[in-house]
């Protein structure tokens, strides 16, 4: 792709290097300034954000932090995502796993059409089922719990952790259980000792992929509960925009407490998340 | 050992979980829900069956649904044009062997793994008319006459709303792109320089035509995600003013969790999903790639 380096082109690329960094670094600016923006707003009183757009916070205000934190319960919200996205993707690793190992390591005719109808699961909008599940959870008793919103996270995140598994499980050689079966494996001790360790790299993309989506989720966390001590991050804190909606200062230290862990995992795994995330793209 | 392999017990209870799971919460539901929309129903009396009035009303006697219709199909198109090609143009420069690559390439992906709440408090704070960042720059730069409530009218709201969505997945757009660009060989990159063939020339005849898989792909999610958007209008405009900005998703959890309109905003959810199918089903008959192999 790149053009030539020699020669009367020489200026040429000169300009177009120039053009392309400038691309970039705009681009850069623009998802970077907003973010740094929320910062010094987050340590500033309501007056200071009014009067002094531009200035850094005359005595930064940390107790923004600990009203949102604490007054504003973002902590509690904090506790529950955690609590919900563990179980998913505890759950979501496992029976993926499990199903992607059976499609693709054992023997069996459909096992194709499986992974088809898992797949097509893919293309349906948890937007469509959202009115059926209220119900049924509710008449189960289960919507106060829990349980109904990771069993549907579970369930919408299957499609794509089964693509992504199935993908790797499909590229092991034939021969790989044999000498496990030779030394006397059962299919569970087989599962567990050769095909699961192999998988981590899948396992991690998988994780990946579901941790963004379910410590993001909005829509089914906001119909399913509606009790304040058990509302998820994302649920509480457009519950507490409502609650602080004057109290601005709060509000941009709220928005940086619930981004903050997102941002810390991706600084930290950034190559990893960015594979796991988009390893997903399979709509269509 | 083949025998093993084929041990149906086995296979069913590896099976079981994900079967049992994907028919209780994705397949059973469809149908419940597909059947729901022929009911009028709010919990509390018993349904009753209405045919396809709920359908009719839809197009004959509700106001909101063509607004929120035609304001899915906006975010679809906005989002389209603006991702697509500011995304492809970053996958044309992050593909080539530049300084600081990654670290273009981790700042561009950022707003993806941000809650979709966080970015729509974020873009409420930016656009609000007081203290808001746009707001103040332009006022900064003695543009303050452009200076306005973004969010309070419609023609902005709308345009303030795409330019978020942008903002969060214009990176993951950009990201797959490259990927595609890159699993192209280098040697015919190579061949087209050696026939003289400059940036422009190459990345037409080249890398956009070998790289339809992705892009196929990529329209998708994005025309998909635009229909279904929920979390920035719930949060930015809760579909205001007066449903000047309302999308379909915040109309049904209007309609059913308000309004307890069980039954017709179950009918809007399975028009949902029907656009949704449409639009993928069109979109791979028009972008159908004949697929690549190297």
């Amino acid at each position: 792709m790149s053009s030539s380096r020699h020669g009367p082109g020489g200026g040429l690329r000169a300009a177009r290097a120039a053009f392309v960094y400038a691309f970039l670094a705009i681009a850069a600016l623009v998802v970077l300034f907003p973010l740094f923006w929320l910062v010094p707003n987050s340590l500033k009183t309501t007056t200071e954000l009014f009067n002094s757009p531009w200035s850094i916070p005359a005595s930064p205000r940390w107790s923004n932090y600990a009203l949102a934190w604490s007054t504003g319960r973002i902590g509690v919200y904090f506790l529950n995502s955690i609590v919900v996205s563990a179980s998913t993707l505890l759950l979501i690793v496992a029976i993926a796993t499990m199903a992607a190992f059976a499609i693709k390591r054992l023997r069996w005719r459909g096992a194709n059409l499986a992974l088809t109808v898992f797949l097509l699961g893919a293309m349906i909008p948890v937007h469509a089922v959202l009115i059926p599940l209220f119900i049924q959870f509710t008449r189960l008793g289960l919507i106060k719990s829990y349980a109904s919103l990771i069993a549907t996270y579970v369930a919408y995140g299957l499609p794509v952790a089964i693509f992504i598994l199935s993908g790797f499980f499909g590229s092991l050689p034939a021969e790989l259980e044999q000498a496990a079966v030779l030394d006397g494996c059962s299919i569970g001790g087989m599962f567990l000792r050769v095909d699961l360790p192999l998988a981590a790299p899948a396992i991690m993309a998988v994780s990946m992929f579901s941790f963004v989506i379910v410590w993001n989720e909005l829509l089914v966390a906001l119909v399913f509960i509606s009790d304040a001590r058990r509302m998820t991050l994302p649920v509480g804190l457009s519950n507490f925009k409502g609650e602080y909606a004057t109290n601005f200062s709060a509000l941009f230290a709220a928005v940086l407490i619930t981004m903050a862990p997102s941002i810390i995992i991706y600084a930290l795994f950034n190559n990893r998340m960015i594979e796991g995330v988009t390893s997903g793209a399979i709509k269509g | 050992m083949e025998k093993m392999l084929r041990n149906k017990t086995a296979i069913l209870l590896f099976l079981a979980p994900a079967v049992l799971l994907y028919l209780c919460v994705v397949l059973y539901p469809i149908l419940l829900s597909i059947s729901y929309s022929f009911f009028s129903w709010d919990l509390i009396h018993p349904r009753r069956f209405v045919g396809i009035q709920n359908f009719s009303r839809m197009f004959t006697r509700d106001d909101v649904f063509p607004v929120a219709v035609r304001n899915a199909l906006f975010f679809m198109v906005t989002s389209l044009a603006l991702q697509t090609t500011v995304a492809y143009l970053l996958a044309l420069f992050l593909a080539e062997r530049i300084r600081a690559r990654n670290f273009f390439k981790n700042v561009v992906f950022l707003p993806a793994v941000i809650p979709g709440i966080a970015v729509g408090l974020l873009g409420s704070l930016v656009y609000r008319p007081d203290i808001g960042l746009l707001n103040v720059l332009l006022r900064g730069v003695g543009l303050g006459g452009l200076a306005r409530p973004w969010l309070l009218q419609q023609l902005p709201a709308l345009w303030a709303v795409t330019l978020t969505l942008g903002w969060q997945y214009t990176g993951y757009a950009t990201i797959v792109f490259v990927a595609g660009i890159q699993g192209i060989p280098p040697d015919i990159f190579e061949a087209a320089l050696i026939d003289g063939a400059g940036a422009v020339r190459t990345a037409r005849s080249i890398t956009i035509p070998l790289t339809r898989q992705v892009l196929r792909v990529e329209v998708v999610l994005i025309a998909i995600g635009s229909l279904k958007i929920f979390d920035l209008i719930y949060v930015m405009t809760q579909g205001g003013p007066v449903h000047a900005t309302e999308v379909l998703a915040t109309y049904i959890y209007t309609r059913a969790f308000f309004q307890f309109e069980y039954g017709y905003g179950d009918a809007l959810s399975v028009m949902l999903l029907a656009l949704c199918l449409l639009v993928t089903v069109l979109i791979n008959r028009v972008l159908r790639a004949p697929d690549v192999q190297f």
